[in-house]
């Protein structure tokens, strides 16, 4: 379903990512762990049209998106959940959840999608008339995802979704992600706590410096010796 | 002397609610692009010869004006940051400064050329009556300005409330970059905001202009007198647009009687400054 | 060495040439040189303020306009001689400024620009019925015919060079250094430990004292004083203007800003705002295409590596 061939992306003119290839298929999860700095939120900002790759290509369903504007990549049927949530803290739960679909199709039948998203996280529902910034962190993170939701996406990447969370609260997102798979969506999961991800993923990849150095079966990697020296803490 | 105050209280209410509404422009422009305005005066002046010149060709009521004005602001506007604005905003915090003012001195002199330095009204006759309710007599021209200030206010309310266009604006400024992950174009809601700032700032000059004579360089007080407005009532906020436009209101209103038209507008100023130097982040807060 | 000297004899050279000029040179062109060194003066310090510490005044014409009702009043009233009033005028601008600094200093950006205009507009709204100095109908400067213009081009030419060495000096000494780093980026500089708003109150009193002087002698030249000229907002858009062209913050652009300046103002002279709205056009073009003023792309151009302020 998403290509990534080769990209190198640079931040003016110091190089982040270099040469980093990967692949989802339809349907499943697929996790990107690595140490902070690696590249991982900015291969995110990639995906969606925020950065654009110097070198290499990205395709989606067979049809190229790199060069692509941000609201064209969403429309083709990827949304993100941002690293750090990124609420519009000034505006209600509902008017959040309304931007999520700002960009897409959804916006014309704002309702619907919103029904939907409500019946996957009835207690954003409750809440819909509060101000973002008012609800704890966890509530926080579904806002987030719930938002990336809006859009109907067939791909929805999640930039560390547990990231300040207590650990109750990391098992009710990581429940949600896979209730999100069953809806239809396909995943891409960016982790620094790399057990969870690989724990709830079908495949992964490890992104160091700017490149990716591992691949392959989350329940390979899980066992992996490198892997566990450096993310599994053994 | 009750009765006294009562009026200067009143007018000054009133009054107050036209220079909110003339503030508000200013208040969007800074509030969502960060930039503050210095030709924004001259801008409501170009409105109100705009009306003039409307008025002179087909002879119909200012009010009316407006209808015709209002989407040629709005075009100015959306021109104004997408050819100059954006090209300033990266190279430094100056450059805003400077840029806003050489506009402010080229459209205050190009309205001097094309239409002298006589004074020039937009009043209609219908304004000038007195009006006696209650045994108060409120001056017809600020009520209107004050009505109209409030029509305005609630359309945008609802436009900032309901539309999408209008929430994006608001979430934009918040977190720009969060915006773009979601797909807002920021460049895009700046041009619209910038257009909606002028549209209101042209509303607010024909009003102004039927409530006061003008001259070319009339827009300078202005300016002044809605950075007062907005730095007392904070940026962007719409309830803090109407405070500071109160007070504004009120200490021209005041000051006027107090001191006499010579230096009325002078202890504005003054009450402005003071306040910017007591609290310069406003009574609503917000910084720059 | 060499080099050294040879820098020291242009200067000499050039200087000369500037004292004895007007011995050669008939009234008008007079005329046109001390209103070229005046505004020179007052607009070199105006872009070295904007560009190397940041401060954007729009207010300056309060100086222009006090140092002018002061040394007339000194000298009419009081019958001070002409260049004591001159000079207390002076101080009486810096200390204006100096008071003005407190309040002023504290607001950033854009504010302070703001704050300025507001100043000046409640000096001139001040002056503007104050019946001691004629209020509305202004003020005839009767003491000031007696000078001439042989006579009053030499303080416009001490101003004018002195200008160019004040701000040389300032932008290569301490305080020029703390400046700079405040023009960058105010909050870090603060924490590195300079004393910003020492820094900037010091060069605005400085920058303001010179430009009250640039007002005195101006208004000597002028005989004519009234509040709507004399605080006009128009003092300002011309330092502007003239700092632009050449290139804000520069020694030399304000040199060629001056000279097109006042050029540009015999020619206009009939048309009312023609010559307003031209700078104005002007300054935009310049800000929105090549911020670096006319002196920049000649220096470019020239290919001459001129170190900073040059």
């Amino acid at each position: 379903m998403l290509e990534v061939n080769s990209i190198d992306v640079f931040y003016g003119d110091l190089q982040v990512l270099w040469g980093v290839s990967l692949k989802v298929n339809r349907g499943e999860i697929v996790s990107l762990i690595g140490p902070n700095g690696s590249g991982k939120t900015t291969l995110c900002k990639t995906l969606v049209g925020v950065l654009r790759p110097k070198a290499g290509s990205i395709f989606f369903i067979g049809k190229r998106i790199d060069q692509l504007s941000t609201p064209d990549i969403i429309r083709s049927g990827i949304s993100i959940v941002p690293e750090g949530r990124r609420l519009f803290g000034n505006m209600s739960v509902k008017e959040n959840l309304e931007l999520g679909a700002y960009a897409a199709e959804t916006r014309k039948n704002v309702d619907d999608a919103l029904e939907w998203v409500f019946s996957i996280f009835p207690r954003l529902r409750e809440r819909q008339n509060q101000l973002a910034s008012s609800l704890s962190g966890g509530e926080q993170q579904m806002l987030a995802i719930a938002r990336g939701l809006m859009s109907k996406p067939r791909f929805l990447i999640l930039d560390e979704p547990s990231l300040g969370l207590a650990p109750k609260i990391v098992l009710e997102v990581y429940d949600l992600i896979k209730r999100i798979r069953e809806e239809g969506v396909t995943i891409l999961l960016v982790e620094q706590y790399a057990d969870k991800a690989l724990e709830n993923s079908d495949r992964g990849f490890v992104l160091e410096n700017g490149r990716v150095v591992l691949e392959g079966p989350s329940e390979k990697l899980f066992r992996d010796e490198r892997v566990k020296k450096a993310y599994l803490g053994e | 002397m009750i009765n006294i105050i009562a009026n200067l209280f009143i007018n000054g209410l009133l009054l107050g609610g036209l220079f909110a509404l003339t503030a508000f422009g200013l208040s969007i422009l800074a509030g969502i692009m960060k930039v503050i305005n210095i030709a924004h005066g001259d801008f409501a002046i170009l409105a109100a010869y705009l009306a003039l010149t409307i008025m002179r060709f087909l002879r119909i009521d200012p009010l009316l004006c407006i209808l015709i004005v209002a989407p040629i602001m709005f075009g100015v506007g959306y021109l104004f940051q997408r050819f100059t604005i954006n090209r300033v905003l990266p190279k430094g915090a100056n450059q805003p400064v400077l840029v806003t003012f050489a506009l402010s001195i080229v459209i205050q002199n190009l309205l001097l050329l094309v239409f002298t330095a006589d004074a020039r009204s937009l009043t209609p006759n219908y304004l000038l009556m007195s009006i006696n309710i209650f045994s108060l007599s409120p001056s017809p021209r600020y009520l209107l300005g004050f009505v109209s200030a409030l029509i305005v206010f609630s359309a945008i309310f609802l436009f900032f409330k309901k539309t999408y266009l209008g929430k994006a604006m608001r979430a934009v400024p918040f977190d720009p970059e969060a915006a773009k992950m979601i797909g807002i174009k920021s460049e895009v809601v700046y041009n619209y905001a910038a257009g909606l700032a002028l549209l209101v700032v042209g509303i607010a000059g024909v009003l102004l202009g039927m409530a006061f004579t003008f001259y070319p360089d009339t827009g300078p007080t202005y300016v002044l007198l809605s950075f007062g407005v907005v730095v007392l009532g904070g940026l962007g906020s719409l309830k803090g647009s109407l405070v500071g436009g109160f007070i504004i209101g009120e200490a021209l209103v005041f000051g006027g009687y107090l001191f006499g038209s010579c230096f009325q507008l002078m202890f504005c100023y003054l009450v402005i400054l003071v306040i910017l130097y007591l609290r310069p982040q406003g009574i609503f807060g917000g910084k720059l | 060495m060499a080099r050294l000297k040879n820098q020291y004899l242009y200067i000499f050279v050039i200087l000369a040439f500037l004292v004895f000029l007007p011995l050669w040179v008939g009234g008008f062109l007079r005329d046109a040189l001390i209103l070229i060194l005046l505004y020179l003066a007052a607009a070199e310090v105006w872009g070295f303020m904007a560009k190397h510490a940041g401060i954007v005044s729009l207010g300056q014409q309060a100086f222009i306009g006090v140092g002018g009702y002061a040394t007339a009043v000194l000298s009419m009233y009081y019958g001070v001689p002409m260049w004591a009033s001159v000079m207390i005028a002076g101080l009486m601008g810096g200390g204006l400024a100096a008071v003005l600094s407190f309040p002023l200093l504290k607001l950033r950006g854009i504010y302070f620009s703001i704050g300025t205009f507001l100043v000046a507009e409640v000096i001139r709204l001040f002056f503007n019925s104050w019946e001691f100095v004629g209020a509305g109908k202004g003020l005839i400067f009767s003491t000031a015919y007696y000078v001439s213009t042989l006579i009053l081009y030499y303080p416009a030419l001490v101003l004018g060079v002195f200008s160019i060495f004040l701000v040389y000096y300032l932008y290569h000494s301490k305080l020029g250094f703390g400046l700079r780093g405040i023009g960058g980026d105010e909050d870090a500089a603060s924490s590195l430990g300079v004393n910003t708003f020492r820094c900037k109150a010091l060069c605005f009193v400085i920058a303001s004292l010179l430009t009250t002087l640039v007002g005195a002698v101006n208004s000597i030249h002028h005989t004519y004083l009234h509040p709507t000229s004399a605080f006009s907002i128009s003092w300002t858009v011309n330092f502007l203007f003239i700092a632009v062209i050449g290139g804000v913050g520069t020694i030399f652009g304000p040199i060629i800003g001056s000279i097109i300046f006042v050029a540009l103002g015999y020619m206009l002279s009939q048309y009312l705002g023609l010559s307003l709205l031209l700078e104005g056009i002007i300054v935009l073009a310049i800000l929105l295409t090549f911020p670096e003023g006319l002196w920049g792309v000649i220096s470019r151009k020239l290919k001459l590596k001129l170190k900073p302020p040059l």
